[in-house]
């Protein structure tokens, strides 16, 4: 039987929520739980990670599940079948008369028509991921900071960051690598610049900004 | 939870619905119920929602039979498309309830809470949708890191990377939660 292949520390505490669940492949499999037999951390780990997911089951074995009831979506599958019937009419009535150049021009010209329409009366929406400040008085009230983490930077760098600046990650990455960071609640609008020229001159960051709120309040 | 002996029985469902078979789409719909029920309460408290955002999932599942490529399992497809409604379903909650509102119902879970199940539960409540998808997808869900990158839209580093944060907060909530219901029950007693 072949050993087990070796793991890194870190990539072993990463992967330790996917053996508690079962879901890794045996090789990896494996080389984790070579690695957590001598190391008191990730022992310490798994023993959470277990809790955790003993909880998370407990909870799925107490929930009333009610049995399914289909009418609803029936009804909705009947009337897109319905919709669907209605144009394969029109398709049809299209195709018969595939030659008659008025058919087409007629179609096109609704088209157009629908399209035209469209455009002018549906608002467009535009929802912008950031917002750029220009005045020190608006980042009062401000309680979280959006960061992009260069990628070559290791999630160990991040954790010292955040720990050296008593930062929390309050949600992220996102698919883009976007983290929302919390800031102590109270801090001003000074200590907020200082800690943003705090963060932007770590070489590991690539864009720090603080979140401007409408309503203070709001994360 | 998680079941991959069935995978080449809901893959010919999914082949007979893209024909329009009712039957095959009864009993996908039947078979996965019970799952996706679970696993959208979880996030979704309302039940009268939770049927509703099921049937919408459902509901795409027929309509995009076709699209399916088989490029991954049948159920991770499904859990793909309840993570986004689940995703916009939040984002439109959000907008009807303030911050003071979310920490009031953290705040009387921690008032009741008292043993180590309701501190966890707190716990949870306060993490992150994302952060929480993660933790609901790997242990309600049963999947591996790669199929919940499909679920979520995003690479393999970027769901590691929420659970390390995930874990990360739950390890500091949870003594703090302990603390606060403490301090809770000294100041009721």
């Amino acid at each position: 039987m072949n050993a087990p292949d070796s793991i890194s520390h870190e990539e072993a505490v990463e992967l330790l929520p996917w053996l508690v669940n079962g879901s890794m492949d045996a090789a990896k499999q494996a080389a984790v739980q070579n690695h957590a037999q001598s190391c008191v951390v990730c022992r310490r780990e798994l023993k959470a990670l277990k809790a955790l997911r003993d909880f998370v089951e407990d909870q799925a074995d107490a929930e009333l599940i009610p049995s399914p009831d289909m009418r609803n979506i029936n009804a909705r599958i009947d009337r897109m079948i319905d919709k669907h019937g209605w144009s394969q009419k029109l398709s049809s009535w299209l195709r018969s008369g595939i030659g008659a150049p008025w058919k087409l021009a007629f179609v096109a010209q609704t088209i157009l028509v629908i399209v035209l329409t469209l455009a002018l009366a549906l608002p467009t929406v535009s929802e912008p991921e950031f917002t750029t400040l220009t005045r020190p008085e608006s980042l009062s009230g401000s309680h979280h900071v959006r960061v992009v983490f260069n990628p070559e930077t290791t999630l160990a760098e991040v954790t010292a960051l955040l720990e050296e600046l008593a930062l929390e990650v309050e949600t992220g990455p996102t698919a883009r690598g976007v983290y929302t960071l919390a800031l102590t609640a109270g801090t001003s609008a000074q200590e907020l610049e200082q800690l943003l020229g705090q963060i932007q001159s770590r070489p590991s960051v690539q864009f720090a900004q603080p979140v401007v709120h409408s309503n203070p309040q709001d994360p | 939870m998680h079941s991959k002996g069935q995978k080449s029985t809901d893959l010919e469902l999914l082949s007979r619905i893209r024909h329009g078979d009712r039957v095959a789409f009864s009993e996908l719909y039947r078979r996965f119920h019970p799952r996706i029920f679970g696993y959208l309460l979880r996030f979704l408290s309302d039940r009268a929602t939770v049927e509703e955002v099921l049937d919408d999932v459902m509901f795409v599942v027929w309509k995009d039979a076709r699209k399916f490529r088989g490029k991954s399992a049948v159920s991770t497809w499904i859990f793909g498309i309840a993570y986004n409604k689940i995703m916009t379903a939040i984002g439109k909650h959000r907008r009807h309830q303030s911050h003071l509102d979310r920490k009031a119902e953290v705040d009387s879970l921690i008032v009741q809470g008292k043993r180590h199940s309701e501190w966890i539960r707190a716990g949870l409540a306060q993490l992150s949708h994302e952060h929480r998808q993660v933790l609901e997808l790997t242990y309600y869900g049963g999947f591996s890191y790669q199929e919940i990158a499909e679920i979520a839209g995003c690479p393999v580093n970027t769901v590691k990377t929420r659970m390390f944060h995930a874990r990360r907060r739950l390890r500091i909530l949870l003594p703090a939660l302990a603390g606060q219901t403490g301090e809770k029950n000294r100041e009721r007693s």
